[in-house]
């Protein structure tokens, strides 16, 4: 079974569309899901949480239909928004008593131990948190019940790199269950490299690539060359690429190129620069 | 949704602490002034508003989409601020009945013969106040709610400004217990107003 699936999901706007998505998440995996601002990230999540009415398309979450079973989804999978939405004048422990009543698989005792992981006093009210504070608690809530599935949007934009690796060992550590799964947004490419297992790539509310990360990273990779030795390439090899007075960088996919060059490995980050480069000119 | 309705309480316990205050501030003086009718009306408008403000911060912390991420849905959003009404308004009447019970207990004289007809008449009005303001709420957001539900009331009572006090007593006088028919309306619109709400609540998307 696939924690998520999304086919043909489509949904348009006066001035942008969502086109044709489709990205499947197998059970036990992370998936990165990378573009620029305003490309759909926000709007698929949206979507995948029925917060926003879609025009066609079919989302499945652990298996279920996101809409004829929301109330058992909503319970198995945990939500970290691009915005801490707490109450502003609550505290930690009033967080507490509200998600005890709100889930039936709230577990107390592994909040109170991320709020001290996190070290977040208990008796603080939420207006006085800072970004990075209301996000951990938002991120100690999403795993404090019995989540399967964690979908963050942006999660852990706006924190600092130490908080930020603490987090993601949180992630790994949540990993571990084979049965549990991420989806998550992000711009901070770095963080998704180190953790995730695939990536999708959107660019202007169309899907580019859904791949595994390791495939992707030995597929892809950066050729630094002149404009002449360039022209001898392959057209459909050349993914995008950066031209200046010494010579070109192209991000090249690696077994279409034909002779003896040297290709540098490409990170997440060049893949996505290169690639939207390619495609807004 | 007994979730939601604590989450409320919980984030109105700061500004909570000044609703005793007030209360017992407004009890001092109708004693001194030895007015109840306003201390009653008083009670019932302020709690009336509490769903009306909670929504006011619900929006500013864009809660409902947050909170639809939790296996709560849109209607259980919506029939929470009408539960919270209810009891608030419950709460409110609960406190003049035992404010208007002591005193006459201390005053040694018998209870208000109209006390109960008040109560229901002032409640009523509150209930027809949510009933009015939150599919409004819900539908254009507290801000733009506020005027729009302000000019409603203003066109409703227009017709009214013109006969005199006199008039409307003469009109009900005789008749007053017809009075006891108001919360009964009051109640029929208050659920068809909560169905209106929830139908609002059920397109709207959240961006």
């Amino acid at each position: 079974m696939n924690a998520l699936e999304i086919t043909n999901l489509s949904k348009s706007y006066k001035d942008f569309a969502l086109q044709n998505i489709n990205i499947t998440l197998p059970k036990g995996c992370i998936i990165g899901f990378i573009g620029e601002n305003g490309a759909g990230k926000s709007t698929t999540i949206k979507l995948i949480l029925d917060l926003i009415g879609r025009d066609s398309g079919d989302i499945k979450v652990l298996g279920q239909d996101n809409r004829t079973a929301a109330s058992w989804m909503k319970e198995h999978i945990g939500v970290v928004l691009d915005e801490a939405c707490f109450p502003e004048g609550l505290q930690a422990k009033d967080v507490n008593l509200i998600m005890k009543s709100m889930y039936k698989t709230w577990d107390e005792q592994k909040f109170v131990a991320l709020l001290s992981k996190f070290s977040l006093p208990k008796d603080k009210i939420v207006k006085d948190y800072s970004r990075g504070m209301k996000m951990k608690l938002n991120i100690a809530v999403a795993l404090s019940h019995d989540s399967k599935l964690l979908i963050l949007d942006e999660a852990t934009s706006g924190l600092d790199p130490i908080v930020r690796d603490e987090i993601l060992d949180v992630f790994l550590d949540f990993i571990q269950e084979e049965d549990h799964s991420i989806f998550m947004s992000s711009h901070i490419t770095s963080d998704l490299e180190k953790i995730c297992d695939y990536i999708a790539f959107i660019h202007k509310g169309r899907l580019l690539f859904c791949e595994e990360k390791d495939v992707l990273l030995s597929n892809y990779g950066i050729l630094k060359c002149s404009q002449d030795e360039l022209r001898g390439i392959a057209p459909d090899a050349v993914k995008g690429k950066r031209q200046s007075a010494f010579g070109v960088e192209a991000l090249v996919l690696r077994d279409k190129v034909k002779g003896d060059y040297l290709i540098d490995p490409a990170s997440i980050e060049e893949i996505m620069v290169y690639m939207a480069k390619e495609r807004t000119i | 949704m007994k979730g939601l309705i604590l989450k409320d309480l919980l984030n109105l316990k700061k500004q909570g602490k000044i609703f005793p205050l007030i209360i017992i501030f407004y009890m001092i003086l109708s004693v001194i002034v030895d007015e109840a009718t306003f201390f009653l009306g008083f009670v019932v408008l302020l709690c009336s508003m509490v769903p009306v403000t909670t929504l006011a911060y619900d929006e500013k912390s864009r809660w409902d989409k947050y909170a639809l991420t939790m296996p709560v849905s849109r209607k259980d959003l919506v029939m929470s601020k009408y539960m919270l009404g209810l009891l608030c308004l419950l709460a409110g009447v609960l406190v003049t009945f035992l404010f208007h019970a002591v005193t006459a207990l201390v005053k040694s004289q018998p209870l208000d013969s109209y006390l109960m007809l008040t109560l229901a008449a002032l409640s009523s009005m509150g209930l027809l106040f949510l009933s009015l303001n939150l599919p409004l709420i819900y539908k254009f957001g507290t801000e733009k709610g506020r005027f729009i539900y302000i000019a409603l009331a203003i066109l409703l009572l227009m017709p009214m400004t013109g006969t005199s006090f006199e008039s409307y007593q003469t009109m009900l006088s005789g008749r007053i217990e017809y009075l006891y028919f108001l919360p009964l309306i009051a109640f029929v619109l208050f659920f068809a107003s909560l169905g209106l709400s929830i139908k609002i609540m059920n397109r709207k998307n959240f961006v």
